[in-house]
């Protein structure tokens, strides 16, 4: 008797994944970052999750698309084209390692809608996004720590989109140490703000290419020769329509007066 | 090689770049580097087509930027040699 599938609808970055749970198990006790999407909208893709390896190869009939590896705890594919995809979870925090793959799923769904995803924040203050970014460690859950006054969408992964002529932040929620939020997008941009570590805090506003190049050097993974050149265009295209700083900050709150400062200045 | 007037250089073929601006974006996909040149940075980036030597590059700057031509041909040296070490440039002949 073949096995019961349960589905559940997911949302991201304005797009759908309808997610088939092969094991009814997971399905019911896997608690994912993601808000659920009601209604009969017609996914970007199907997903089918699978936790029995073996039933997993004889169902996979990969014609399109492309691996997606998880360095041993998921093998997965996405074709973009025919909007379906599979994983099998091979082990471990079942939660985090779906997390992760359907990070992936989105981020390649967003790139191939005039977007990308950046390394950072996206904190959401009267309806605008504030996103800041940075290299692990630089500062983006010390940030999120001492904004009281935000909806934190994320403080890891900011899908940005362009929908007509402007671009519009998501957040990407994460599992982690802040609570799953209930709006995470989407929002205008208020501004992207490069991270660093400072006793002194200040702001400035920097250059869209020095800006461009900060927000590429942070997706040192998907630099490819066959990618760079349309994400370096998307960035500076993007630098071109959003403000872009550098804050110094440290430790506690007196940052956000520098950009209400600042932002009060424009 | 040491770098002279008469050194004729081209960007390396793996390099990206896409000026923000005035300002040059240039990337090596293969070193993961990522650099943001400055506006006559930009300018003598422009100018490397692999056939203009260093000193032609070097009058064309003194020109439209009106400066002394050994301070142009001591920039654009030293600029080249920078971008050389960076693995940016690559020396035609």
């Amino acid at each position: 008797m073949k096995p019961r599938t349960i589905t559940r609808n997911i949302k991201a970055a304005g797009f759908t994944l309808s997610l088939c749970f092969k094991d009814t198990n997971l399905a019911c006790g896997v608690k994912l970052p993601f808000p659920c999407s009601a209604g009969a909208r017609t996914p970007s893709a199907i997903i089918e999750i699978y936790t029995d390896e073996i039933e997993y190869l004889a169902e996979l009939h990969v014609t399109n698309g492309m691996a997606i590896s998880g360095e041993g705890e998921y093998e997965g594919y996405f074709d973009i084209r025919n909007k379906k995809g599979g994983v099998v979870l091979l082990g471990g925090n079942n939660e985090f390692i779906l997390a992760n793959f359907l990070t992936r799923v989105f981020s390649l769904l967003v790139s191939a809608r005039s977007g990308l995803m950046i390394h950072g924040a996206c904190l959401i203050r009267n309806g605008q996004a504030y996103i800041f970014h940075g290299v692990s460690g630089a500062g983006k859950s010390t940030a999120c720590s001492f904004s009281p006054d935000c909806a934190i969408a994320s403080d890891d992964i900011t899908a940005v989109r362009k929908l007509g002529r402007r671009y519009l932040a998501w957040g990407i929620p994460q599992l982690g140490r802040f609570p799953i939020p209930e709006k995470h997008g989407p929002c205008t941009i208020a501004g992207f703000f490069r991270l660093i570590k400072d006793p002194e805090v200040s702001i400035h506003r920097i250059s869209g290419a020095q800006a461009a190049a900060g927000m590429l050097a942070l997706q040192e993974k998907q630099l490819t020769p066959q990618n760079i050149r349309k994400m370096l265009v998307l960035l500076a295209d993007l630098a071109d329509h959003a403000p872009c700083y550098e804050l110094h900050f440290r430790k506690d709150a007196t940052f956000w007066h520098c950009i209400d400062k600042i932002k009060g200045s424009e | 090689m040491k770098q002279s007037a008469g050194t004729v250089f081209s960007r390396s073929e793996n390099t990206v770049y896409r000026m923000v601006d005035g300002e040059a974006v240039i990337v090596e996909p293969l070193y993961g580097l990522v650099n943001v040149i400055n506006e006559i940075g930009s300018r003598i980036w422009e100018l490397l087509d692999g056939k203009r030597s260093a000193g032609r590059i070097a009058e064309i700057i003194a020109s439209e930027y009106e400066v002394h031509p050994q301070v142009a041909m001591d920039d654009t040296l030293q600029f080249l040699s920078e971008m050389s070490e960076k693995k940016l440039l690559k020396i035609e002949r």
